[in-house]
C-alpha cells in the first residue's frame, strides 16, 4: 500500500509539474512578447541616429539614448550593423559601443558558459578597438575550443598583425578543424601572412597536417613564390595529405618550372596522389603530358578516370576526348560528361 | 485460478515498472536535451552564418533528393532548395521510376536536357534511364531510373555525386534556406564529424511560398496536430537527448548530411532495410566502431526540415507500421551490437534504449491495458494502485509533452499565435485518451507484419503543399 502511495505521489507530483512547465511557458511567452516589443520600439528610436552617426555624425547623443540597463541590447544591435560595415564607418561604431562593453571584457575573464565567452570574444573582436586585442589573443588560451576558435577569427578578421603567428604557436589547439576550413583562416590573414606559412611549409619539423594547412592557405592566396617550396616539398615524399596539398598549390600557383616535380607522381602507388597530381598537371603540364593522361582513362578508380579526362580537357586535347565519347562504356561516359561541363 | 490471478497481479506491477524504467528514461533525456539545446542556442550566436557562406574552406555538398510519384510537391521543394543559401552544392533528384507526372512536372518547370554525368562510385542499384540537368540552374541534376525503393535511389545518387559532403532530403520536405550553412558546421570544427542530423518539423497548416515556409501555423487537421506535438517530442526531447550524450540514434531520413567516402565504405544505403535512414546510422556506428576509425555523429536542434505529415488514419497507420516493421528488422540485423563493451554508448545504452523502450513499448502498453482491466473488472485493487497506473501511464506522457512545449516556447517560439500555443497543451492532454492508444494498435500490427514477411511501404495520401490531393505511394 505505501509504495503505492508514494508512486501515487510522485507521479501526482509529476503532473503538477507538467502543468507548472505549462504555466511558465505562458508566462515565457507573455514577457517574450513584451520584450520583443520594447525591443523593436528601442531599434526603431535608434536606427536613425545609428545611421546617421554612421555617416559621421557626433555619437554622444545617441549614446545618451542608451539606457542603462538596455547597454547589451544595443551592442548586439550595433554588432549587426558591424558584421556588414568596413573601415571608417565600423570605426565610428567602434566608438559609439566603446563605453558599453565593459560587461563583455569582463565575460571574458569570467568561469561560465564558454559559449558566453565566445560571443562575448566576437562581439569585442568586431566592435572593440586595439586594446582589446591582448583580450582576444588571452582568449586563444581559453580552456573552451569554442572561445579559442571565436578568438582565432576575431583575430582574423580585424586583422592582428601577428595573427599567424599566434595561431600557429598554438597550432595543436587546432588540429580537429577541418584542414581546409583552417587553412581558410590562415589565409584570411592576406598576402602579409604568406612569408610565415612558406616558412611553415619548408619546415620538414613542423607536423604534416600544419604544413598541409599552410599550403591550402597559400594555394587560396595564390602566392607565386610559394611555389618552388611547394615542388621542393614534393621530391621529399611526405604524407598523402601534404603531398596533395602542395599539389592543389602548384595547381594554383605552378609553372613550367615545377611541372617535372608533379609529373613524378603521375606514377605515384597512392591513387590520391595519382589523382591530384593529374588535376595539377592539366593545368601546369603541356602538351606531352597528353599520353600518361590517357593512360590514366585506363585506372580502376573512376575519380583518377574522371580527373584524367578533366585534365585532358583542360590541355586541349579535345578531338580524342570526342572520339573516345563515341565509345562505349565508362571511359566514354566520362568523356561525355567532361565535354558537356561548364567552361574551365 | 488463484495461480492465473497472482500471474495478472504479477504483470501489472511488471507494466508498473516498466513504465516508470520508461518514463525516467524520457524525462531524464529531456532534461539532458533542455541543457542541450540552450547550449547550442547559445553556439549558434558565437558563428555567423556569413562566415561560413565567406569561407574558401566550405566543403561542397549534394543535395541528394530521392522521389517517388511525388508530382504535387516535388517542384516546390526543388525551387526550396534552389534557394539555399550556401557557397557550392548541386541537386541531385533522383526519380524512383515515378508512375505520375513527377518528371513531366520539373521537365516543365526547370527546362531538363539530357547530359551526361559519371559515377565514382558503384553501390548497387536499379538501371538509370536518363540523366537530365536543368538548363536554366546547371546545379540542378534529374536522374530517372527504374523503381526500386528509396535507398536504391539513394545509391544512385550517392553514386553520381562528386563532393565530400552528401546531404540527403526527402522531395515531399522544405529546407529553410539557411540549413546546409548551420548542418556543415559541425564537419569544420571537427573534421573528425561523419554525418549531422536537424530536425524534422510538420508543415501542414503552414503557409508556403516558392518553396519556403512564409508563416508558421499548426494544421487545421487534429491528426495532424497530435503528430505536431510528437514531432517536438521526438526531436527535441529524446533524439537530441541523446545526441547530447554523444550517441545519435537516427540521422533522419528526411534530412541528414553525410561525409560521402564514409558512407560509400559502409556499403550505401541497404535496399532490404525497411527504414534505411535508421539503418544507415546504426551501421555507419557499427562500421566506425569496428574499424577503429574516430568519428562523431552530430544532432542538431535547429536546422529545421518542414515535412508534410498524413491526415488520415489510413496512411498514418501504414507510416507508423512501416516505421516499427523497420525498427526490429534493423534491431536483428545489428543484434551482435546489443550490450556488447566494443560497441560502447551505442552497445550498451542505445541499443538496448531502441529495443526494450522503442520496441517492446507497444507490446507491454497493450497487455498492461488488458491485464489492468481485467484487474479492475474482476479483482479489487486499491485506488492508490490504480491512480498510480493511471498516472504513470498517462499522466507522465503528458509531463514530457509539456516539458517539450516549454522547451520550444523557452527557446524557439516558432508558433506566433498564443492560441496555437495553448491549443498544444491542451492536446498534450488529450493525445493519452484516444491518440496514444491509436499509434500504440498501429505498432503492435507493425510487429504482427514483420513476423508475417510483410516488406512494403503502403499507399499514404498526402494533399503536396499546393492545397491539392496526391496519391504517394510506395511499392511493395
Amino acid at each position: 500500500m505505501i509504495p503505492f502511495l508514494a508512486l501515487t505521489l510522485v507521479v501526482a507530483g509529476v503532473f503538477v509539474l507538467a502543468l507548472g512547465l505549462a504555466g511558465m511557458a505562458l508566462r515565457y511567452r507573455r514577457r517574450n512578447s513584451r520584450k520583443a516589443r520594447e525591443r523593436a520600439l528601442l531599434e526603431e528610436q535608434w536606427k536613425p541616429l545609428l545611421l546617421r552617426v554612421i555617416e559621421g555624425e557626433d555619437p554622444h547623443r545617441l549614446i545618451s539614448e542608451v539606457p542603462a540597463d538596455k547597454r547589451l541590447f544595443f551592442v548586439d544591435f550595433a554588432f549587426r550593423y558591424a558584421a556588414r560595415l568596413r573601415g571608417v564607418e565600423r570605426a565610428r561604431l567602434r566608438r559609439v559601443v566603446a563605453p558599453f562593453l565593459a560587461p563583455l571584457e569582463a565575460r571574458l575573464r569570467r568561469a561560465g558558459p564558454p559559449e558566453q565567452r565566445a560571443r562575448a570574444v566576437r562581439t569585442i573582436g568586431l566592435l572593440g578597438r586595439n586594446k582589446h586585442d591582448a583580450d582576444l589573443v588571452a582568449a586563444l588560451d581559453d580552456e573552451s575550443p569554442l572561445v579559442g576558435m571565436a578568438a582565432a577569427r576575431s583575430l582574423a578578421l580585424r586583422p592582428h598583425p601577428d595573427f599567424v603567428a599566434l595561431v600557429l604557436e598554438r597550432r595543436e589547439r587546432f588540429q580537429q578543424w577541418s584542414p581546409r576550413f583552417f587553412a581558410s583562416l590562415l589565409a584570411s590573414a592576406g598576402p602579409a601572412a604568406a612569408s610565415t606559412l612558406r616558412r611553415v611549409l619548408s619546415n620538414d619539423a613542423s607536423a604534416s597536417w600544419i604544413r598541409q594547412a599552410a599550403a591550402d592557405a597559400l594555394a587560396e592566396l595564390n602566392d607565386l613564390e610559394a611555389a618552388r617550396v611547394a615542388a621542393a616539398v614534393l621530391e621529399q615524399g611526405e604524407s598523402r595529405d601534404l603531398q596533395c596539398a602542395c599539389l592543389r598549390l602548384l595547381e594554383r600557383t605552378g609553372g613550367p618550372r615545377e611541372a617535372g616535380a608533379v609529373r613524378a607522381l603521375l606514377a605515384s602507388e597512392d591513387p590520391v596522389v595519382r589523382l591530384c597530381a593529374i588535376s595539377a598537371i592539366g593545368v601546369i603540364g603541356d602538351r606531352d603530358d597528353r599520353s600518361a593522361l590517357r593512360r590514366a582513362l585506363d585506372e580502376p578508380d573512376q575519380w583518377v578516370v574522371l580527373t584524367a579526362a578533366r585534365a585532358l580537357r583542360k590541355l586541349g586535347d579535345l578531338r580524342w576526348l570526342a572520339s573516345l565519347s563515341q565509345a562505349g562504356g565508362t571511359q566514354a561516359r566520362l568523356a561525355a560528361q567532361v565535354l558537356r561541363e561548364e567552361p574551365l | 485460478m488463484g495461480g492465473y490471478w497472482a500471474v495478472i497481479e504479477g504483470f501489472n506491477y511488471f507494466v508498473l515498472a516498466y513504465f516508470t524504467f520508461v518514463n525516467l528514461t524520457y524525462l531524464v533525456l529531456a532534461m539532458v536535451a533542455f541543457v542541450g539545446i540552450r547550449r547550442y542556442v547559445r553556439r549558434i550566436t558565437t558563428m555567423d552564418s556569413a562566415e561560413v557562406l565567406m569561407a574558401t574552406g566550405a566543403p561542397p555538398i549534394t543535395v541528394v533528393a530521392p522521389a517517388f510519384n511525388e508530382e504535387k510537391s516535388c517542384v516546390t521543394t526543388i525551387r526550396g532548395l534552389l534557394a539555399l543559401e550556401y557557397p557550392d552544392y548541386e541537386i541531385i533528384l533522383v526519380d524512383d521510376g515515378s508512375r505520375d507526372r513527377t518528371l513531366a512536372c520539373l521537365q516543365e518547370a526547370f527546362d531538363l536536357e539530357p547530359a551526361h554525368r559519371a559515377p565514382t562510385a558503384e553501390l548497387p542499384h536499379q538501371p538509370i534511364r536518363a540523366i537530365l540537368r536543368s538548363r536554366r540552374h546547371p546545379n540542378l541534376w534529374v536522374v530517372q531510373k527504374e523503381n526500386g525503393g528509396t535507398a536504391d535511389a539513394l545509391n544512385a545518387g550517392l553514386n553520381l555525386s562528386h563532393t565530400p559532403l552528401v546531404c540527403r532530403v526527402d522531395a515531399d520536405s522544405m529546407l529553410e534556406s539557411e540549413a546546409l550553412v548551420r548542418v556543415v558546421r559541425p564537419f569544420l570544427e571537427d573534421a573528425d564529424t561523419v554525418a549531422a542530423a536537424g530536425i524534422v518539423r510538420v508543415a501542414n497548416g503552414c503557409r508556403v511560398e516558392s518553396g519556403r515556409i512564409t508563416e508558421i501555423h499548426l494544421p487545421d487537421s487534429l491528426l495532424a496536430r497530435f503528430q505536431v506535438l510528437e514531432y517536438l517530442r521526438s526531436f527535441y526531447a529524446t533524439r537530441v537527448g541523446w545526441g547530447a550524450f554523444d550517441a545519435t540514434l537516427i540521422v533522419s531520413g528526411a534530412f541528414g548530411l553525410f561525409r560521402r567516402d564514409t558512407v560509400i565504405a559502409a556499403g550505401g544505403f541497404l535496399k532490404s532495410s525497411i527504414t534505411e535512414d535508421m539503418e544507415l546510422t546504426l551501421r555507419l556506428h557499427r562500421y566506425c566502431l569496428e574499424q577503429g576509425i574516430p568519428y562523431r555523429m552530430v544532432y542538431l536542434p535547429e536546422p529545421v526540415l518542414w515535412t508534410e505529415v498524413p491526415e488520415r488514419l489510413s496512411g498514418l497507420g501504414q507510416q507508423r507500421d512501416r516505421w516499427h516493421r523497420g525498427l526490429i528488422d534493423l534491431l536483428l540485423k545489428h543484434r551482435v551490437m546489443m550490450l556488447n563493451p566494443r560497441y560502447g554508448r551505442i552497445g550498451m545504452a542505445v541499443f538496448p534504449y531502441l529495443a526494450f523502450v522503442e520496441a517492446l513499448a507497444p507490446l507491454i502498453e497493450f497487455t498492461g491495458y488488458i491485464a489492468f482491466l481485467i484487474l479492475i473488472v474482476f479483482g479489487d485493487p486499491s485506488p492508490a494502485f490504480i491512480a498510480a497506473f493511471l498516472l504513470l501511464v498517462f499522466g507522465t506522457g503528458a509531463v514530457l509533452s509539456a516539458a517539450t512545449l516549454a522547451l520550444e516556447e523557452l527557446v524557439f517560439r516558432r508558433y506566433d499565435r498564443r492560441s496555437e500555443l495553448l491549443s498544444l497543451f491542451l492536446l498534450s492532454i488529450l493525445e493519452i485518451l484516444g491518440h496514444r492508444q491509436i499509434l500504440t494498435f498501429f505498432r503492435i500490427r507493425g510487429t504482427v507484419s514483420y513476423l508475417l514477411g510483410r516488406k512494403g511501404w503502403g499507399t499514404i495520401e498526402r494533399r503536396g503543399f499546393d492545397d491539392e490531393v496526391s496519391p504517394l505511394a510506395r511499392p511493395d
